[in-house]
């Protein structure tokens, strides 16, 4: 071997090494991207810290601490809603809280406006069936100023003609809008059919009693329902219990208090409804709601029913999406969903398909209700969906105003007050017999059905059923659609 | 010797007092910076992406906003739509992420994604419990330089953006509209066309232009990382190392194409029938440019006198007092050294809209004629602050979102504390100046759009 070999070799064997070297750390350095990495260990909740005290008048005032937020969020959280209202003037709940940051006795409706303005101050006002929200957000540094405004709206409300009159106009173009969709027109429709004859109106308006709706009748709702006794004012940024209390207490000491009596409610057993409805509101596509009623959020159900929801239809992830839309293509989507109210809750299925789709789709969801009452979830099923309820509730109360709501509803739905610090600690135990348990509790009785379509284009697909009860846009009842035969009845 | 120890000693104790009131001012700077919870840190790794981070404890949860510097400006000639469909072709699968994984794995530990693209920026981004930041890091890594499509994933793509368009233009017929002004203020079809192309242009695009687009813009290079939430720097620079380090950076993709804009008078106040629109709607624009970076934050409170809130000027005027409008909408638009202000209403008849018209007009010329009142001055101050704050501070995607941008636009890190310096400083003779420099009748642009009756 001459020299020049003797270099060249061990060059030659340098480089290998090298390469033999360097490829296998390549690789192993590619070797991490095939497969997700495992997660570090699940971080604690640890929610900032709550403290409440009650006025005088009997407002509760709550503080939720968080300390250098320069945005602050203030909410006033009443317990009247909807159920409240009488039936002949439903929506004079949502109207009267409406109307109330519209002016008061002291101020003028575009005064006000300019004041919210001004301050840089957002607000929104949610009506449910139970509960009434004010929420207002702006800069931590206008509290003082805010508040004092805010308290007007409260404490003198005027329920100015002209904006009761704007608000009524505002509500009754947006409910004509509403009830044109076919899924809200089929939920609303569905709520009212599963509360008919209990005597509780779980928040469904009516456009045309909406125009009935007097001042006085507003100005007397707020006298009888809207006092300090039954509200709860959550000062939510950066602030002491006891500053909170004393400028709540400054603006808030001449709301007086009044013993209010709100409608008792009865909780409702879940049944076998035995009915399908077709509600006929033209247009192409038919949505389809159906469910039955559960156990209250306060009830021990609640944990297993929401671990079952997620299964069923949560997500797109979920066995109503991948089976009916995603392996059979007979929806557009398919989800489920609970609702809770005093008392009572309900799971409910929404779907959107084509009229000749409708039996089929019908048939696939009760098929996989069937299958989550009767068989055994698998292991993977049933720990991914805790899985992204306990990694999708931090998520959830990232908005202040998400925060405020979750932590001032507590009292209402009658929970204790760690309940959201708990949460995690409350869906690791659910196992596969629990959603079982419930399953079967819940879906195994024959669920309400509606059907929202357009009746002349979809009574030729529905001729399987043995009764289809059909209704006008209004929901009043029309006729009864049996073997093929439409056949209108007066009732 | 004594003297020149003294004079030592002076330049000394001078250098020392001026770093100790520099790290003064620097400390107080970061206390502020801080008490509003937000203290930014950035680095940047060898192949060119820009990582930043928030720290912020308060949940355990992580937002990832991943932005390229690649838009509709990008989209070659004829192309158009390029940039939008890439955005959806990000999630159908790459080397290690089977198609529409990537929603699977965020979704299954509880999370939330989303992306968006915009005239010269995409955004991809998600939010998840905190201890799921690998898991977001290896997606997005993924996809940054793995990303596979085939001939048939892509033809499918293309039809369904071309379904979703036709189906939006039939469910809202004004979207055309908006398309249709951009192309009158902006007549150069790299700033002015369509974000989501024509169903030619998407038809026309082949896997050659996807792989050629993807491999020049979707590169660290072009891009910025922002993660915002409960973690920690330490933890972010090992996994972001791990997933990003070795991905090789490409080539720079240059600067914004110049655009050539050639006016076209004639189409500056067109009127319009439309059988698929149910009421008379005005839209109207107008072009801002030569703008001068001090000159973006007056720009916002013009907005908010002329158009933001129930009590702005136009809202107050046109909807509640003359009621000529029974809907209005609208705000300033930026596109690259552009800003346009933009306003689309709805109205009774045609006779309501010509003088919406007319009414529009006169609000913007009053702007530059008459100084705006100190109380609404006050007003626009008081939203552009709280509008600014709630952005950076509300919560961790907006936060990361708007980091991300201003990386990609200016190349740096927001200072909130002289952002609001310079917004006290203001008056309301800022916003005439600016007016009498930009709103020239000239430029305005009004298209009528009626319904067939």
């Amino acid at each position: 071997m001459n020299r020049f070999s003797y270099i060249r070799t061990r060059r030659l064997a340098a480089g290998l090494l090298l390469f033999g070297l360097l490829i296998p750390g390549l690789l192993a350095q590619e070797k991490f991207r095939r497969t997700p990495p495992y997660p570090d260990p699940l971080p604690a909740l640890v929610l900032p810290a709550v403290n409440s005290e009650y006025l005088g008048n009997g407002l509760r005032v709550v503080t939720i601490s968080r300390a250098n937020n320069p945005v602050f969020n203030l909410m006033v959280l009443i317990q009247v809603g909807e159920s409240d209202s009488p039936p002949e003037l439903a929506g004079l709940a949502t109207v009267t809280a409406q109307v109330l940051p519209r002016g008061t006795a002291t101020v003028s409706p575009g005064e006000v406006e300019e004041r919210l303005a001004l301050l840089g101050i957002e607000y929104s006002v949610e009506v449910q069936a139970d509960y009434t929200i004010f929420s207002f957000i702006f800069l931590a540094e206008n509290l003082e100023p805010a508040l004092e405004l805010i308290s007007l709206f409260f404490v003198e409300p005027a329920f100015p003609a002209l904006e009761l009159s704007a608000v009524k106009r505002e509500y009754y173009y947006q409910l004509l809008r509403r009830h044109q969709d076919p899924e809200t027109a089929g939920y609303n429709f569905f709520l009212k059919r599963i509360f008919s004859g209990s005597g509780y109106n779980p928040g469904v308006l009516d456009e045309e009693l909406i125009k009935n709706i007097s001042a006085r009748d507003a100005a007397q709702f707020h006298q009888r329902y809207m006092r300090p006794n039954n509200s709860t004012i959550i000062f939510n940024g950066q602030i002491t219990l006891a500053e909170a209390s004393r400028q709540a207490a400054q603006n808030f000491r001449r709301w007086v208090p009044r013993p209010v009596e709100r409608k008792t409610v009865s909780r409702l057993n879940n049944r076998d409804f035995d009915q399908v409805c077709l509600l006929d509101i033209p247009g192409n596509e038919a949505a389809i709601i159906t469910g039955n009623l559960t156990g209250s959020i306060s009830s021990p159900d609640y944990f297993p029913l929401l671990v079952l929801n997620h299964i069923m239809g949560g997500t797109t992830g979920s066995r109503l999406f991948i089976n009916l839309r995603e392996i059979k293509g007979l929806a557009f989507y398919a989800f489920s969903d609970l609702s809770f109210f005093r008392e009572n809750g309900l799971f409910w299925v929404r779907a959107k398909t084509a009229p000749p789709a409708i039996p089929e789709t019908i048939a696939g969801i009760n098929s996989i209700m069937r299958s989550l009452a009767e068989e055994r979830i698998e292991p993977e099923e049933l720990e991914r969906a805790k899985a992204y309820l306990m990694g999708n509730l931090p998520l959830q109360l990232q908005s202040p105003e998400n925060l405020s709501q979750r932590i001032g509803l507590l009292d209402l739905f009658q929970l204790p007050p760690d309940f959201w610090s708990r949460y995690l600690q409350n869906i690791m135990p659910v196992n596969s017999e629990l959603v079982r348990e419930v399953a079967r509790k819940y879906l195994a009785a024959r669920p309400l059905v509606i059907i929202v379509a357009d009746a002349s284009r979809a009574l030729d697909y529905l001729k399987d059923f043995d009764k289809i009860d059909v209704y006008n846009r209004k929901g009043q009842f029309q006729a009864v659609f049996q073997k093929g035969v439409l056949r209108y009845e007066n009732r | 010797m004594n003297n020149c120890f003294r004079t030592k000693l002076t330049l000394t104790t001078r250098l020392t007092i001026l770093v100790f009131v520099c790290c003064l001012f620097a400390w107080w700077q970061t206390a502020q910076a801080q008490s509003f919870n937000f203290n930014p840190v950035s680095y940047k790794l060898k192949n060119g992406l820009q990582v930043i981070v928030v720290e912020d404890p308060s949940l355990p949860v992580v937002t990832s906003v991943l932005a390229y510097g690649v838009g509709s400006v990008n989209d070659p000639e004829g192309k158009e739509g390029l940039a939008y469909l890439m955005q959806n072709l990000m999630f159908q699968g790459s080397e290690n992420i089977g198609p529409l994984q990537h929603l699977n794995y965020i979704q299954n530990v509880g999370g939330e994604l989303n992306a968006a693209t915009t005239f010269d920026k995409t955004f991809f981004y998600e939010t998840v419990p905190s201890n799921q930041l690998g898991l977001v890091l290896w997606l997005e890594s993924d996809r940054m330089h793995f990303l596979q499509v085939s001939e048939a994933t892509l033809a499918r793509e293309k039809e369904n953006l071309i379904r979703k368009e036709n189906e939006r233009y039939l469910q809202e017929p004004f979207s055309r509209y908006f398309f249709l002004i951009d192309q009158i203020l902006y007549p150069d079809s790299r700033y002015g066309h369509p974000l989501t192309g024509s169903a030619q242009s998407l038809r026309s695009l082949t896997l050659d232009d996807v792989q050629k687009y993807y491999r020049r813009y979707y590169v660290p290079n072009n891009a910025v990382l922002c993660l915002c939430g409960d973690l920690k720097l330490a933890r972010v620079r090992e996994l972001v190392s791990r997933y990003f380090e070795t991905i090789p950076s490409g080539e720079e993709p240059g600067p914004y194409p110049t655009p050539e804009f050639i006016p076209s008078l004639s189409a500056r106040d067109q009127v319009m029938v439309d059988p698929l629109v149910s009421s008379p709607a005005l839209q109207f624009g107008v072009r801002l440019e030569n703008l001068k970076p001090e000159d973006l934050m007056v720009l916002g409170l013009m907005e908010q006198v002329l158009i933001q809130g129930p009590t702005s000027r136009l809202m107050t005027r046109l909807i509640k007092k003359e009621r000529l409008a029974v809907f209005m909408s609208g705000g300033l638009e930026e596109r690259g050294p552009f800003q346009s202000l933009k306003i689309f209403l709805l109205a009774n008849n045609q006779i309501m809209a010509e003088r919406a018209k007319k009414a529009l007009a006169e609000e913007l010329n009053r702007l530059k004629t008459e100084m705006v009142p100190d109380r609404e001055f006050l007003k626009a101050k008081n939203n552009y602050k709280f509008n600014y704050l709630n952005q950076l501070t509300g919560n961790n995607l907006s936060r990361a979102l708007a980091l991300a941008d201003l990386y990609l636009k200016e190349g740096r890190l927001p200072d909130i504390n002289r952002e609001l310096n310079r917004l006290e400083k203001l008056t309301p003779y800022s916003i005439l100046a600016l007016a009498r420099r930009q709103l020239r009748e000239e430029k305005y642009c009004f298209l009528t759009i009626l319904p067939r009756y």
